[in-house]
């Protein structure tokens, strides 16, 4: 019975994972530098403890309107291979364990959204979560 | 057997191997070097030696590690080298191409251990080329047979009956039964005594190798003194217990391959019945570069003797070696010894780069740290301005700031590093590229101590590369046409690099043809590059090569010309900070320039607001600050200009290059500062100029590195990420582009 450890995040209504082994740390939004030229979904860069960190903004990513930043917002820090870089959510929701069995592979059309993102779609009771392709964020690198 | 395993018998040549790699690596580029040398020279002694040296070091070490195509290889050169050094040959072209053949495949093949992957290339080839060259001169071996080194230098000597000892094995109880029925089968079971050359490293590793070979031919029982205790043990000898059928000179042919092995002695191991009286004793001469010069004392047959040469192992040899940065960690002092070849001793030590990097963000963190104490120590004496604390806590700054200085500049300089390292391979490019074109060229190299950035220098062998066959291919004409120009046959390509005020010039000089100007013109008209009105400078069209999909070459060369060369270079420049020019004059040659920023980590930097964005301009490029009225600025061709003691400055707004949000207000009067290297220059506009800060550079990551303009960034003392300009792409659009 194999399980993954997910950190599962909300954009709008729809839930969203990533592997555990993946997140770095969860932060509030620090100020966020612009940084011209560089694509669309590049919200900017931000001071991580000395290091500099480019944000990403997912909704923009998936071609979702932008919101208000509140409360709950949080960039979750992930590192990729040698890449660090992080990922503004609207809320965090939890940490859990995921059985792969309950792992469906990613629909052919997918919400409205570029499948090739979606790694699979996680199914825990009533709740669906978009397990996010992380490779594949960062411009595909 | 083309590679042994790793791991064997319980020892790991994996930690040898990285020794291995660094020290052969540095031998197969020394012959390399050496032998172009040599071909230079043509006679030269101590040279020829020096290369006998290397090839039998790499041989030794290579064996050692069980890469037989290598030790082939090796082998077979050493030899050459060996009747070069005797004066029994004399060098040749061919033999030197062969050499350096050869110093190609064993590169290759490095590449290929580097990778563990298993060697795949052949070496018979070569091997064979060898051979012929080797048989071919059968040379003067006068009356008296010079006894010349023999292969492995090995000496036959007489069988001589020896006083046999035969070790207690300890042998468990399965380990008995297997020799009793060995011996009951009426197989062979001998006692293999193994000595070592004094003062062997790797001892473990060695019994290991003799273990594998002995495998080959039959089993081997039992090792005495065992892996573990010859490792941490002082014996320089082990015995080993064996089953085996081949014939006794067949075992000591066998063991004898392995190198360093002083003394081997096989007897039969007695069991049950008495000694059988029949032994074979082989000698190996330590399979080292003797270090002594006077080393034709001829082994006279029948003689036993005991060579005992000091042991110049590989480990050794890393130890006197001039450090180059690998990822390597070795604390290693220069050992005095002396190898022949004069070079004054250095006191070097290997560092990991890991850990330079950091001590370098340290020293990074601390600049800005101490920024923020200068803050606050005028901060508290605006407000207690009579506080006899609040002067010492200013004074201290003080003194902290001459500290951080030097501190600072001892730091950057570690990460310096000549560039003559790059130089080093572009004389056999040149030599093999000539020789493909069939053209006579000489390469001149000036400047290799100027010393740069380690990153720089990492990054710009390929853009020289590029240029300098660039200017073999399009630059250097053939030996007849140059005569047919009233020049020398021989053509000169010349590199120099030196320090230039606030940066670094790398100039790549030929005596050529010049750029044809106007084939550049219609090139570019007939790819549409350029408008065919439109009125270009000489330096503009020049500098059309420089665009991407441009080539001059009817049929694509091997060499280049293939329409990717130059722009790559000039995106390699840029993304160093650097810029490059061409000067060039029809007859006479071209000159082509490259200008780098004195790349550091910490720098002094000019902020400046934008909108309501700040940035960084590194103040090494900051020539001069200006205030300038809007009305005075007037677009020419399109770009945006000012007057400046009566030259034209060309503008570039950051508001417009970077997209960003005009304010809602905006003065008359402006901002420019004028940035550039030398002659090249540039005013940039900006709205208010907000001081100058020591900063630290950070790296944008690998994803966002390449923006235009944008060289890094930096955080300042409030916390904000800050980005830092890059000069160096900016001064290239001015320079190349048309459009603004």
């Amino acid at each position: 019975m194999a399980e993954e450890q997910l950190v599962t995040f909300s954009l709008g209504s729809e839930e969203f994972g990533v592997d555990i082994m993946r997140v770095q740390e969860i932060i509030r939004i620090p100020p966020i530098t612009r940084v011209p030229k560089a694509p669309e979904y590049v919200e900017g860069v931000i001071n991580l403890r000395g290091n500099v960190i480019p944000v990403i903004s997912l909704r923009t990513r998936f071609g979702m309107t932008r919101v208000e930043e509140t409360d709950l917002s949080r960039i979750i820090v992930l590192q990729v291979q040698t890449k660090v870089f992080g990922i503004r959510v609207d809320a965090v929701t939890e940490v859990l364990r995921l059985d792969t069995e309950g792992i469906e592979p990613p629909p052919p059309i997918a919400l409205g959204m570029d499948s090739q993102f979606i790694r699979g779609v996680g199914k825990i009771g009533e709740r669906l979560l978009i397990l996010l392709e992380l490779d594949q964020i960062m411009g595909g690198e | 057997m083309s590679q042994d395993d790793d791991k064997t018998m319980g020892v790991d040549l994996g930690e040898f191997l990285d020794f291995y790699l660094l020290d052969s690596q540095e031998q197969i580029d020394r012959l390399g070097a050496g032998l172009l040398q040599l071909e230079k020279e043509g006679e030269n002694i101590g040279l020829i030696n020096d290369l006998f040296r290397s090839a039998h070091s790499l041989k030794g070490a290579s064996g050692t590690m069980g890469f037989t195509p290598i030790v082939a290889m090796t082998h077979a050169a050493e030899d050459l080298l060996d009747r070069l050094r005797q004066g029994k040959m004399d060098v040749s072209l061919e033999m030197i191409d062969i050499l350096l053949a050869v110093t190609d495949r064993v590169k290759a093949m490095l590449a290929q251990v580097e990778q563990r992957q298993e060697i795949s290339l052949g070496s018979e080839d070569l091997v064979a080329s060898m051979r012929a060259l080797l048989d071919g001169e059968k040379l003067i071996v006068s009356e008296k047979s010079q006894p010349v080194q023999e292969d492995k230098a090995e000496v036959e000597v007489e069988e001589t009956l020896v006083n046999f000892i035969a070790l207690n094995f300890s042998l468990t109880q399965s380990e008995n039964e297997k020799i009793n029925n060995a011996h009951l089968m009426g197989h062979g079971i001998y006692q293999v005594d193994v000595k070592l050359v004094p003062g062997t490293l790797m001892k473990a590793v060695r019994a290991v190798m003799v273990t594998q070979r002995l495998e080959g031919l039959g089993t081997v029982v039992k090792l005495l003194p065992s892996i573990e205790d010859l490792e941490v043990g002082n014996s320089e000898e082990f015995s080993l217990l064996v089953l085996c059928d081949e014939p006794l000179e067949e075992i000591r042919r066998e063991v004898l391959e392995v190198s360093e092995l002083l003394d081997v002695l096989i007897h039969p191991y007695p069991v049950g019945d008495g000694l059988v009286l029949e032994t074979v004793q082989g000698m190996t001469i330590g399979a080292e570069a003797p270090v002594l010069e006077s080393e034709t004392t001829p082994k006279v047959m029948a003689e036993i003797v005991t060579e005992e040469k000091t042991p110049k192992t590989f480990p050794d040899q890393i130890a006197q070696v001039v450090p180059k940065e690998s990822g390597i960690e070795r604390i290693a002092p220069a050992t005095g010894a002396s190898s022949g070849e004069g070079n004054t001793q250095v006191h070097t030590i290997r560092v990991d780069t890991v850990r330079m990097d950091n001590l370098i963000n340290l020293v990074g963190e601390m600049v800005i740290t101490r920024t923020r104490l200068v803050q606050i120590g005028s901060d508290l004496k605006a407000q207690y301005s009579m506080d006899s604390m609040v002067n010492n806590l200013n004074e201290a700054n003080v003194y902290l700031g001459r500290l951080m200085n030097d501190l600072q500049e001892s730091v950057m300089r570690l990460r310096m590093v000549a560039i003559g390292t790059v130089f080093g391979r572009f004389p056999r490019l040149v030599r093999d590229l000539a020789k493909k074109t069939g053209k006579e060229i000489e390469l001149v190299l000036k400047g290799e101590d100027t010393e740069l950035d380690k990153t720089v220098v990492e990054v710009i062998g390929d853009p020289l590369m590029h240029l300098i066959r660039n200017s073999v291919d399009h630059g250097i004409e053939s030996p007849e046409e140059r005569r047919a120009s009233g020049k020398s046959d021989l053509g000169t390509i010349t590199l120099d690099a030196y320090h230039d005020g606030n940066h670094i010039a790398i100039l790549i000089t030929d005596d050529g043809g010049g750029l044809d100007l106007a084939k550049i013109r219609k090139i570019a008209l007939s790819k549409g590059l350029v408008g065919e009105q439109e009125e270009l400078t000489e330096s503009e069209v020049a500098n059309l090569i420089f665009l991407p999909g441009f080539s001059t070459a009817d049929k694509v060369t091997d060499i280049s010309g293939r329409g990717v060369g130059l722009d790559v270079v000039k995106k390699a420049l840029n993304s160093l900070g650097g810029i490059v020019d061409i000067a060039t004059r029809e007859g006479k040659g071209t000159t082509f320039t490259i200008r780098l920023p004195l790349t550091l980590a910490i720098i002094q930097a000019l902020l400046v607001e934008v909108g309501e964005e700040i940035y960084a301009v590194p103040l090494s490029s900051v020539l001069e600050t200006l205030l300038v009225n809007r009305a005075d600025i007037k677009t020419v061709g399109g770009l945006p200009m000012v007057q400046l003691r009566g030259n034209t400055l060309p503008l570039i707004s950051l508001l417009e290059k970077f997209g960003l949000p005009s304010p809602e207000t905006s003065s008359n009067e402006v901002f420019v500062v004028v940035v550039g290297f030398g002659d090249k220059v540039l005013g940039l506009i900006v709205d208010e100029l907000r001081g100058q800060q020591e900063v630290v550079i950070k790296s944008l990551g690998d994803f966002l590195n390449n923006l235009p303009g944008i060289a890094g960034a930096t955080i300042l003392g409030d916390g904000k990420v800050t980005l830092i300009l890059d000069i160096g792409s900016l001064l290239q659009d001015v320079l190349v582009t048309r459009k603004g």
